[in-house]
């Protein structure tokens, strides 16, 4: 499973990386600065080249997740990659927003390493599922903390 | 003539599914269908031809599964769908008991040979196919909860919902809402 992150943060994003390299379930993971950064590496990818799965800082410079989202969703292009929205807010607003805009999973990011690794582990398994029937991808919907 | 399947382990990308693709192609073996992990040959693959394949595919870093556990993978799938996905009727059974009795084997070996492949155990994707079921059947709208909960044997609403919950994070009720605004969110674009 090929996994793209986008997070501003670069403490995050080595937390992340870190997080999916201990699951050991078969994961490659490349991780871009911000939005911006991400659509540019997409729009470069040929579709076989896409990745698996896209976890997305809700907040980020540029471009933000949201908006993000907004674009990939309206590419045919990208029909086929699922979407993992997370934010440190538990916003019920920004949850109801991103499952509204055709993001399947939405992370309410725990603080603590070992909850953050079993909810982001949590949303692979669950991406994986989604890859074959009898998963259907239009009901691949996920709130993880 | 019944098409095989054989699976592959280690398969991870898109890139991946062209590259076996590929290897297949050269080897002159017919397929329908590549899936993360998984072939469907047209027809049925000669052992010379896996011969040649194993060893080409363990080159780029995967690995072709012996016929045996393959087979039970996809037999054990195929047994939980067909309960889950294929049963008109409400659905009483003890998934352990009924598995093994089918397959001839007994089920803890099973379910360590599902479980080194697959990553989940049977018990997780029995669930996740019923999860899955209760979805299908919420966004039909003609069965309410109670009546699904039955159908699935489940032992009462409240067990359902909160396996729901447990499994996706969201009650059944907003999964329907959410799906509802979405099919017309996305639509209105």
């Amino acid at each position: 499973m090929t996994i793209l992150l986008a997070d501003d943060d670069e403490a995050d994003r080595l937390i992340f990386k870190e997080a999916f390299e201990e699951m050991d379930i078969g994961t490659s993971v490349e991780t871009v600065n911000d939005g911006e950064e991400l659509m540019q590496l997409l729009e470069n990818s040929e579709y076989e080249d896409l990745p698996h799965i896209l976890f997305l800082d809700i907040n980020m410079p540029r471009k933000n997740g949201l908006e993000c989202l907004k674009e990939i969703r309206a590419n045919k292009k990208y029909k086929e990659v699922s979407i993992a929205i997370y934010s440190t807010s538990s916003s019920e607003k920004d949850m109801h927003e991103t499952f509204l805009n055709g993001a399947n999973v939405y992370i309410n990011k725990p603080q603590d390493f070992n909850k953050l690794k079993k909810v982001l582990e949590k949303a692979i398994i669950y991406a994986n599922m989604y890859q074959s029937p009898p998963f259907n991808k239009e009901n691949f919907l996920l709130m993880a903390e | 003539m019944e098409n095989q399947k054989i699976h592959i382990k280690y398969m991870v990308s898109l890139r991946c599914i062209m590259v076996v693709k590929e290897e297949l192609k050269n080897l002159g073996i017919s397929y329908s269908n590549v899936n993360l992990g998984e072939v469907e040959i047209l027809g049925k693959i000669t052992k010379s031809q896996k011969e040649e394949l194993g060893p080409r595919l363990k080159k780029i870093g995967l690995e072709l599964l012996d016929d045996k556990k393959s087979i039970l993978i996809d037999k054990i799938k195929n047994e939980v769908i067909k309960v889950i996905h294929l049963s008109e009727s409400a659905i009483k059974v003890n998934y352990s008991d009924y598995i093994s009795e089918q397959l001839g084997y007994d089920y803890t070996y099973l379910s360590n040979v599902f479980s080194e492949v697959q990553g989940i155990t049977i018990q997780q994707f029995i669930i996740f196919n019923k999860i899955e079921k209760v979805k299908e059947l919420l966004l039909y709208n003609e069965l309410n909860l109670s009546e699904i909960s039955y159908l699935l044997d489940y032992s009462s609403v409240s067990h359902l919902s909160n396996q729901f919950k447990k499994v996706t994070g969201l009650t059944p009720s907003f999964f329907k809402q959410m799906k509802e605004l979405r099919r017309n969110n996305l639509n209105n674009e």
